[in-house]
């Protein structure tokens, strides 16, 4: 469906004054996040289900071994793909439109979650190299969006994210020209070497005053929120996300246009995202941790076949 | 306005057979099945007349041409539909199979014995298919392939994969070794054991000029019979190039060091037991009440007047409309190798219209095996 | 014995969706419609256009997957009142997120994406002609028929097939499609259908049972 999500004017001044008493429509205050739900599938590595509220999203990630590019023998490759299908909001249209509003937010979600997961260098591609030049691994992460109630770049840089730090790829050894490749019986699959945990954390602005009252008037009382929903991001004057680890650094940061934030707020916003980014960063690592407990390593298995016996 | 109102007469208006073809092809086939013809005048399960020729323009059919990348081709003619299609190949380095092997021989002492079994017999079981590229000629000049284009090309990869006709042995790579002191024809009898094994990859291209109606049968047909006819090329190691390669700074592909002979070839080796016929049936409910609503004197029974036969070798506008349709590829060695009925929300597709359709083909299929 | 989950409504933007899991294959899909069609040649004068999209589990979409829309199109097509709905789309979406097969070969992930679809349309409300449901079997080296082949049994087997029926008083009444591939004889296929169309009858009691959970649920202000 080529429309867009419509809403009336009533709607949007009522979650506007809503906003303004600093209530949202689902209960929240206006810098809190919606419950973050990351299912780890217990039979196969490297695919994780999000949820963050009513936002679904699944993430698989795999591998395989090719040549690498003819410019960098020394990296192997690492790719997304976030394709929005229709099944998260009929407002998506399937297949290639490139003219259409929607496949502009496509375009802009997949370049973030590029920026902030693979520019900031979070996989470490040169560890992918298997012989310089000959053969590499190829990772790629697919992006399967489910279902659509706002944010979904931080959603899906979570998915991604976990589900690169959980995926596991097979042990290989390298004889002569050959490798040899085994299979999960035989050993331990390796983890991915992940340098560092980016989080996006994206701010919406707004100004109840309106957006021309923002820059001429002197009232500079705008409205942040995070975590919004579609209903809040649809109304919503503009935009900022950042990407953040745990080690305080700031690894991207995107505010295209919209409305004039002072840089002081920013400053303000960049302290507040450090917290819940430092909240983000240990739920995902206790899941795994508690997720890798679950599984025995090989070793354990094969005791595990001769206690039975 | 009082002019409309004073007569306005209601003409039936009469279509030529072509037309109402054309404008109401489920019509137009009633009219035609209730009076118990077709509007190509062939009989209800009568087959159409196909002819198959090896085109002979491979690599290794002819001397003069030897750079020729096809090697094996054939030509299908059915009525006015012309099917060309020619068979090339492409060598990759067999990468899963190294794997599996060598990690085998490393890790011997960890495997049991049962386990190689079942894997070396995976081996045998393995089959290889070819990746078709299907090209309707309709005059539009579109040069992405249509929805249905795409359909046949997958379908037939599925049945040559699944029907077992291309073990995975017949499209190993023996190495030969040439040395540049050497002459080719000694290179045949030796055979090193390259550490990287190498497989052929067989693409097909198939062209179809003025279709008229479900071409699946005649694409497989070309496709086989072109597969029979296909000689793979004698591949050897450069010793000379490779040479070369390895000095220079470039990363050296393996392929490159790779050469296949221009002479010396051998066939294909088909599982021939599983060398297929296909044909498709429409399946059409004859509906007499609808056509002969005029007639009421006729007390025919409802039993009687609804019944579903089977069209053989669908053919014209009005015969391509038909949606309850089903295929069968029958092997040489009398078995099944590909059913697919569909329907399309109208009578019943019973139990003895599939046995008729399988019967048939029977007779069809061996018929057409022999004779090619 | 084969262990399956479903979850229905599961979608907020969507009309119908449902979650189907049997074994190690995953499907969700969803249903929109009847919607305006987004393009003029899918405005059909006298019925609804069907939309159909399959996502690979993953990379992206090739002639598998198109080949594997047209086929359900076929399957849909006679079961879905479409000429309640002319001049517009019905859009479907499924995505695969366990595939729990090769890509050599669809049997599985149909048979799954066809019911996953009957039960993301009963959820939509879309008018239908009958019930309908899929089941897939492979007949094995020893020429033993089972019902939802694992990776392993597709493997080694020496023919896969699908069948999808509709349903009259909870009994298959009518083979709406079938698609074989391999090496059979004539009996083994028939012997085929009729396993597929036991299965059928036998997984419908549990899918009549879910079905009825979540009407049950979506009317819960109605009963209390």
């Amino acid at each position: 469906m080529a429309r867009d999500f419509d809403i009336s004017t009533n709607q949007s001044t009522f979650v506007l004054e809503a906003l303004k008493q600093n209530i949202r429509l689902d209960g929240r205050k206006l810098l809190q996040m919606r419950d973050l739900d990351i299912h780890i599938s217990p039979d196969e590595y490297g695919y994780v289900e999000v949820s963050l509220g009513k936002t679904k999203v699944a993430c698989r990630v795999s591998s395989e071994i090719t040549k690498p590019y003819e410019d960098r023998p020394f990296e192997g490759l690492f790719q997304i793909k976030s394709e929005i299908s229709p099944i998260c909001s009929p407002f998506f249209e399937s297949g290639l439109t490139s003219n259409s509003k929607q496949s502009n937010d496509e375009l802009l979600i997949s370049r973030l979650i590029e920026k902030a997961i693979r520019r900031s260098g979070a996989l470490d591609v040169e560890s992918l190299c298997i012989i310089a030049g000959e053969k590499c691994w190829s990772v790629r992460a697919d992006l399967q969006f489910l279902d659509y109630d706002g944010n979904f770049t931080d959603i899906s840089c979570i998915a991604v994210i976990v589900a690169l730090m959980h995926y596991r790829k097979p042990d290989l050894e390298i004889d002569g020209d050959d490798i040899v490749l085994f299979n999960v019986d035989q050993r331990e699959p390796t983890p991915l070497s992940i340098l560092h945990i980016p989080i996006c954390i994206t701010f919406q602005f707004y100004n109840p005053n309106g957006d021309v009252e923002n820059v001429k008037g002197d009232s500079n009382d705008e409205l942040i929120l995070i975590d919004s929903t579609l209903l809040e991001e649809k109304i919503s004057l503009g935009s900022m996300t950042l990407t953040l680890n745990k080690n305080k650094e700031l690894c991207q940061m995107i505010k295209s246009g919209g409305l004039n934030i002072d840089a002081s707020v920013i400053m303000n916003c960049c302290i507040l995202a450090n917290k819940l980014v430092d909240e983000l960063t240990d739920k995902i690592q206790t899941l795994l941790k508690i997720d890798a407990l679950s599984r025995k390593s090989g070793m354990e298995r094969e005791l595990q076949v001769v206690n039975d016996r | 306005m009082s002019e409309t109102t004073q007569t306005t007469k209601l003409h039936s208006i009469r279509f030529s057979p072509d037309v109402l073809a054309k404008i109401s092809p489920e019509l137009s086939l009633q009219r035609h099945l209730s009076i118990g013809l077709r509007s190509n005048l062939r009989k209800f399960e009568e087959f159409k007349n196909v002819s198959l020729k090896e085109t002979g323009t491979g690599r290794y059919d002819d001397d003069n041409n030897n750079n020729s990348c096809i090697l094996g081709s054939s030509i299908v003619k059915s009525g006015s539909t012309t099917i060309i299609c020619s068979i090339s190949a492409s060598l990759i380095e067999d990468e899963l199979k190294s794997i599996n092997d060598y990690s085998f021989k490393l890790d011997h002492d960890i495997i049991s014995n049962d386990l190689q079994e079942t894997i070396n017999e995976d081996d045998d079981n393995s089959f290889e298919s070819v990746y078709v590229t299907v090209k309707t000629h309709s005059g539009n000049g579109s040069k992405i392939p249509t929805l249905n284009e795409q359909n046949i090309s997958q379908q037939l990869y599925d049945t040559i994969k699944h029907s077992k006709l291309i073990p995975s042995k017949s499209l190993k790579v023996n190495l030969g070794y040439l040395s540049n002191d050497e002459p080719t024809t000694t290179s045949t009898t030796t055979t090193t054991g390259g550490k990287k094994k190498f497989k052929f990859i067989l693409r097909g291209d198939i062209e179809v000029w003025s279709c008229v109606g479900p071409i699946f049968d005649l694409c497989y047909a070309s496709l086989i019979k072109s597969l029979k006819c296909v000689k793979l090329p004698l591949v050897y190691i450069n010793e000379g190039l490779n040479d070369i390669n390895t000095t220079s700074t470039t990363t050296s592909t393996a392929k490159r060091d790779l050469l296949s002979d221009s002479k010396i070839h051998y066939d294909l080796k088909l599982n021939t037991g599983k060398i297929g016929w296909c044909v498709t049936y429409g399946i059409v409910d004859i509906d007499s009440s609808v056509v002969n609503n005029t007639s009421d004197d006729d007390a025919m029974d409802v039993d009687d007047c609804k019944k579903s036969v089977l069209l053989a070798d669908l053919e014209g506008e009005s015969e391509d409309s038909i949606e309850k349709r089903m295929t069968v590829v029958r092997t040489k060695d009398g078995n099944l190798s590909q059913i697919s009925i569909c329907t399309d929300g109208g009578f019943k597709i019973t139990k003895e219209i599939i046995t008729r359709g399988l019967e048939l083909s029977k007779r069809r299929c061996s018929d057409m095996i022999n004779k090619y | 014995m084969s262990s399956i989950n479903i979850n229905t409504g599961i979608l907020e933007q969507v009309d119908g969706s449902c979650i189907f899991q049997i074994n190690s294959t995953k499907i969700i899909s969803s249903v929109t419609g009847p919607i305006e069609s987004s393009r003029i040649k899918n405005e059909i004068p006298t019925r609804a256009y069907l939309d159909i999209n399959i996502i690979p589990e993953k990379g992206v979409s090739s002639t598998r997957e198109s080949l594997l829309e047209t086929k359900l199109n076929k399957i849909l097509k006679p079961m879905i009142n479409l000429n309640l709905y002319p001049r517009q789309s019905i859009q479907i979406v499924i995505q695969v997120l366990k595939s729990g097969e090769f890509r050599d070969y669809s049997i599985t992930e149909l048979s799954t994406i066809v019911n996953c679809v009957y039960i993301s349309l009963l959820n939509s409300g879309i008018s239908l002609k009958s019930s309908f449901l899929s089941s897939c079997c492979v007949i094995l080296q020893n020429n033993e028929i089972k019902l939802n082949p694992t990776i392993d049994d597709l493997k080694s087997c020496k023919s896969n097939h699908i069948a999808v029926f509709n349903l009259k008083n909870a009994k298959t009444d009518e083979l709406i499609y079938c698609d074989s591939l391999g090496s059979f004889s004539d009996d083994q296929f028939f012997k085929v259908l009729n396993y597929c169309a036991t299965d059928i009858e036998h997984n419908n009691e549990f899918i009549r049972k879910s079905i009825a959970n979540t009407i049950e649920k979506d009317y819960i202000w109605k009963f209390q």
